[in-house]
């Protein structure tokens, strides 16, 4: 065995039981959204799948970087767990729930039990990873609380319960997926809109993020356009990933990850050149249209003398 | 002579004064959407001339100014010839593809196994080959796993698909440019067609010497080129009020009577509730919203009813306006009610900005999963990951726009950005954001051209073969896909685009669920039949077009399949309409959030089984608010002789001269009330940006309107459209805003007897 062959053969041994995980909990929740009704659980569940494919792909590249061919397949797990999460979430929500939760406190111990090990980039990518298992396991466990009103479980959580939901329900925010308390109040929409819910906090955070030409704007708008353009801003990508690392990860016992905006990272360059014109001593060709008679005509013989164009500019 | 369709034959051409030229390939013209046939003439192995394809049926022999003067680009010094670094001084020097390939995939390969697939995006073009974007789409859903991938086509015709899925369940336009010439009556929306449709507007002014003669009118803010060479009827509104503009018309269609029952009953949804929306929209409602005097508002419903057939298309001066998609779905809707729709000479018409912007929307390329296929159907994605044998379970990602790719690179989440024949260092709005952006990111650019606006701002450029220098497909607006032809070589080092996407397939590893290489072909033909198979089956389906068909051909409509194997002139013949919930691309989107029903709400509580939806919604106005300090609102758009950001077209002796530099265009009533004579140095300020440039005083805009040409945008100074416009798109469609900005006019300098052309330091 060569020392890139061994290589590959560690990192897989690694790499191979998470993959094999986050891809059969990928099936689970597929499962899942297939019997979901309610939209806010649905979009939950699509979020917690955008953060396996994002371990996963991590994962992946790892292996691929080492010259090592990932196996993507997720085996016999991902069979149980698929008809384990079907029959769950035929049973009930809190059962989805369960499975999941379960599921998702052994990758994190997977995942701790990795970075241990690890150096560089390895170390970096499953460092990124378990935050994002940590940050999935304490929404389903905040959820799991909510819904069960049971001691023990909000016990778990690195913050009282309160912080996780304002309301008398386990409502699922379309930004946090939490329902946290705010002053600008929750924002809702229904029927004949597709159900839309951003809870009071998201509310507040995102009148923040507007930029300030148009935030200085905002008290003009009507009061209809304003809530659909805060709206709009929630469920954007940088919105969300800005919930995750600035919210979710503190609920989740982690300090905040905030990345470095790209105009601190921004150099001068040095030359700038305007748009050069044409090379020098290149002329125009010879130029042949036949120009037909009428309106086409007309139009024709404006459109190749500039002036007469010019004259509608 | 006239065509199968009714066009009479002309015959345009451009050639190098005393060059014989030999050979003359057969091709497609590489700007706009129009999709002319070429012929490229090469005389001693560079192209000398080109000359409008006789007998094509989509120009037979004509072409426009642009697409007569393209090739001059091709030959200019400025040339990408050898892939440069940014070395450590700052300084981009020449490099090996080996060293410049391995610092992409340096890049890429640390960015995605330390962040995930929000750190690093792709960000294309309309102006590639369909085999191109094919591949770069599957490296980028099937190999990379990211979402982060869209084209510039955001930019121009987005709103289009948004506007199809939400009215009829699925992108395709499905009407053909014949029916200019079947049609008594055709509607312009936003569409100066006399300066970016030139081809198209010749057909339709021959057409208006045709037995139909038909009426023709233009709903646009400025009196254009369009209206003064062949409306006969100009409705002027004010920017951003189309929605209301449309539905007062929807809503007169409907009191005049003059609206298809039958039709409205058995094949579309929502009647009730559309016909609520649109009537509050009432003529007084429209002139005080619009502008629009009652008695030119009753006379366009008028002519638009009672004719027969119509066709509407729509360009920027509804996409890239406020409420793009609500504006769109109204035309598809007015023609909905008529019944206009699948049957010649009827159509809405919507359209697309660049030759291969289709092509970007059927294969992936602008983050949607290919050949239609809905990124939250299971069964959509199962197929599709049976078809390259990837796991299903990596699939289905949400798409993100461009926009909001720019965003997560302005707050970091993005660090790797590849660009790919576009130049968003000038098309992008709040223009200078998006430059400390562009700086701020590992950006490579991808180009013809080393001396791009955005490639003096890369880390890495990798000179890429441009029009005529190599082999694949575009698509057109109307369905239309044509094989261009390699007719020279590159110059230098430079490689296709197809090329260097298969070396990058190939140093990153990828591969498919059986350990093969996720890319197997190796050519242009090999990948267009990968993509036969993928669309198999699908709305836009190739699967019976092969290269030897469609060179034999002026390109061939889609659907090509056993069933259809010459293609199909027009979908919704039946008329049947996908939107399904197993065949719809998309669950219907809130137009004013842009949030999607889930398939379960859409499946057991919207789904129209077949039937098109009567898209409405109430006009709002633009975000971007006027008050004393901006009292006038800006609107950008383009000039018949450039196109986009001039990097092409700015290398033509002809087109440069024709159009030399920025300019404001200002009303005279304006300009008295501040004092500034045509041709005097004005400041156009924004809350965000602001522009420098000559006035051009007239009637062409309206009073309380300037309007600023935004191809313009050399680095270091104040030229560009864009440093005006907000950061602010279609909830939608995630098109960008580019035609709302309120500002302010001051005079710099008076130039006495000056023309606003020849002002110097403009050009």
């Amino acid at each position: 065995m060569t020392s890139q062959q061994a290589a590959i053969a560690s990192l897989r041994e690694t790499v191979q039981p998470l993959m094999t995980r986050e891809i059969a909990g990928i099936a689970a929740i597929d499962a899942a959204l297939a019997h979901e009704s309610a939209a806010d659980y649905v979009v939950m569940f699509q979020g917690a799948k955008n953060g396996k494919q994002a371990n996963v792909e991590q994962l992946t590249t790892l292996l691929r970087m080492q010259g090592g061919i990932p196996d993507e397949r997720g085996g016999i797990r991902k069979v149980l767990t698929m008809t384990q999460a079907a029959v769950s979430s035929r049973v009930s929500t809190i059962a989805t729930l369960r499975a999941m939760q379960l599921a998702e406190a052994a990758l994190v111990k997977l995942y701790s039990a990795a970075l241990d090990e690890a150096s560089d980039l390895a170390e970096r990518a499953f460092r990124k990873a378990l935050g994002r298992a940590m940050v999935h396991a304490h929404l389903l466990t905040a959820h799991i609380a909510k819904r069960s009103g049971t001691e023990a479980d909000a016990k778990v959580l690195p913050a009282p319960l309160l912080d996780y939901f304002a309301g008398a329900d386990a409502r699922a925010c379309m930004r946090c997926h939490l329902d946290r308390p705010g002053r600008a109040g929750a924002l809702e929409r229904r029927n004949p809109h597709p159900y839309t819910y951003i809870c009071a906090a998201c509310h507040d955070e995102v009148l923040g993020e507007f930029p300030t030409d148009l935030a200085s704007q905002m008290d003009r708008w009507p009061s209809a356009v304003r809530e659909a353009k805060v709206l709009q801003h929630a469920i954007g990508r940088v919105s969300k990933l800005n919930a995750i690392g600035r919210v979710l990860y503190p609920l989740a016992g982690l300090p905040p990850e905030v990345p470095v905006p790209a105009a601190e990272r921004a150099v001068i360059v040095p030359a700038m050149t305007p748009t050069p014109g044409p090379a020098q001593g290149e002329r125009a060709g010879t130029i042949d249209i036949e120009i037909p008679n009428g309106l086409e005509a007309d139009y024709i013989r404006n459109l190749f003398s500039a002036r007469e164009v010019w004259r509608n500019w | 002579m006239l065509t199968q369709a009714g066009m009479p034959s002309r015959s345009f051409s451009q050639q190098d004064a005393g060059v014989d030229i030999p050979q003359w390939v057969p091709s497609t013209c590489g700007l706009c959407s129009i999709g002319c046939g070429v012929e490229i003439g090469v005389a001693g192995g560079v192209i000398a001339g080109v000359r409008g394809r006789a007998g094509h049926p989509v120009n037979d022999g004509r072409l426009g100014p642009k697409g007569l003067n393209q090739y001059f680009a091709n030959r200019h010094p400025s040339r990408a010839t050898s892939p440069l670094i940014r070395a450590t001084a700052g300084k981009l020097v020449p490099a090996s593809w080996d060293e410049a390939m391995q610092l992409v995939v340096d890049q890429f390969n640390d960015a995605l196994a330390t962040e995930g697939p929000d750190a690093v995006a792709i960000y294309n073009s309309g102006q590639l080959l369909l085999e191109e974007y094919y591949t770069l789409g599957k490296i980028a859903r099937g190999g990379l796993g990211i979402a982060t991938i869209d084209a510039n086509t955001r930019l121009c015709t987005a709103t289009t698909a948004s506007a199809l899925m939400e009215s009829f369940g699925a992108d395709g336009p499905p009407g053909a440019y014949e029916d200019l010439e079947k049609t008594e009556c055709i509607v312009l929306v936003g569409h100066n067609a006399a300066e970016q449709s030139t081809v198209l507007w010749m057909r339709i002014l021959a057409a208006k010497q045709g037995p139909l003669h038909p009426k023709i009118i233009v709903i646009d803010p400025r009196r254009t080129l369009t209206v003064t060479t062949g409306a006969d009827l100009h409705l002027a509104l004010r920017p951003g009020t189309n929605v209301a503009l449309l539905n007062g018309i929807c809503n007169l269609l409907i009191e005049n009577g003059t609206i298809d029952e039958q039709f409205i009953a058995r094949h579309t949804s929502k009647f009730n509730q559309f016909r609520e929306i649109v009537s509050r929209s009432t003529p007084d409602h429209v002139e005080a919203t619009c502008g629009i005097p009652q008695a030119q508002l009753r006379t366009a419903a008028d002519w638009i009813g009672r004719s027969k057939t119509t066709v509407t298309t729509c360009l920027q001066g509804v996409y890239q306006s406020n409420q793009a998609t609500a504006a769109a779905c109204a035309v598809n809707s007015m023609h909905l009610l008529m019944g206009k729709i699948g049957r010649p000479g009827c159509a809405p018409m919507q359209f697309a900005g660049q030759p291969s912007s289709m092509n970007t929307r059927e294969t992936g390329a602008d983050g949607t999963y290919p050949a239609y296929r809905n990124w939250e159907d299971q069964n959509h994605m199962r197929d599709l990951a049976k078809r390259w044998n990837v796991p299903v379970e990596l699939l289905g990602k949400k798409p993100i726009g461009a926009p909001e790719i720019f965003e997560l690179c302005e707050h970091g989440y993005t660090k790797v950005l590849w660009n790919i024949g576009t130049n968003p260092a000038v098309s992008m709005m709040n223009r200078s954001t998006h430059l400390r952006t562009l700086n701020g990111v590992f950006l490579i650019v991808q180009d013809c051209f080393a001396d791009t606006e955005t490639a003096q701002l890369a880390d890495v450029v990798l000179p890429s073969a441009m029009w005529g220098e190599k082999t694949g497909c575009m698509t057109n607006a109307e369905r239309r896909c044509t094989l261009l032809r390699k007719a020279v070589d590159p110059p230098g080092e430079a490689r296709s685009d197809l090329e260097i996407f298969l070396d990058f397939s190939r140093r990153m590893n990828l591969r498919d669920r059986s350990g093969a290489p996720l890319i197997r072909y190796t050519d242009p033909e090999g990948a267009f039949n990968e993509w036969r198979e993928v669309s198999r089956g699908c709305i836009p389906d190739y699967s019976g077009m092969t290269y030897e068909k469609l060179a034999g051909s002026g390109g061939i409509q889609w659907p090509c399949n056993d069933a259809h194997p010459d293609g199909t002139v027009r979908l919704y013949t039946d008329p049947h309409f996908p939107t399904e919930w197993q065949i719809s691309e998309s669950y219907e989107k809130d137009l004013e959030t842009g949030h999607e029903h889930t398939l379960n709400e859409y499946r057991k509580k919207r789904d129209p089984r077949g039937r098109a939806v009567l898209v409405a919604a109430d006009y709002q106005p633009p975000l971007d608010t006027t008050d004393d300090r901006f009292p006038l609102i800006a609107i950008s758009g383009r000039q018949a002789y450039h196109w986009h950001t001039r990097t092409k077209t700015a290398k033509a002796p002809q087109l440069q001269e024709a159009a030399p530099a920025v300019f404001v265009a200002v009303n005279e009533a304006d300009a008295e009330a501040l004092g500034i004579l045509d041709g005097d140095r004005v400041r156009i300020v924004s809350r965000r940006g602001s522009v420098v440039a000559p006035a051009k005083v007239g009637d062409v805009v309206p009073a309380g309107v300037v309007f600023v040409p935004f191809h313009y945008g050399d680095l270091g100074q104040e030229h560009a459209a864009n440093n005006l416009m907000p950061q602010t798109w279609d909830p939608v469609s995630k098109q960008p805003v580019q035609k709302s900005a309120a500002v302010r006019l001051e005079r710099i300098e008076a130039i006495a007897g000056g023309q606003w052309w020849q002002v110097e330091g403009t050009r």
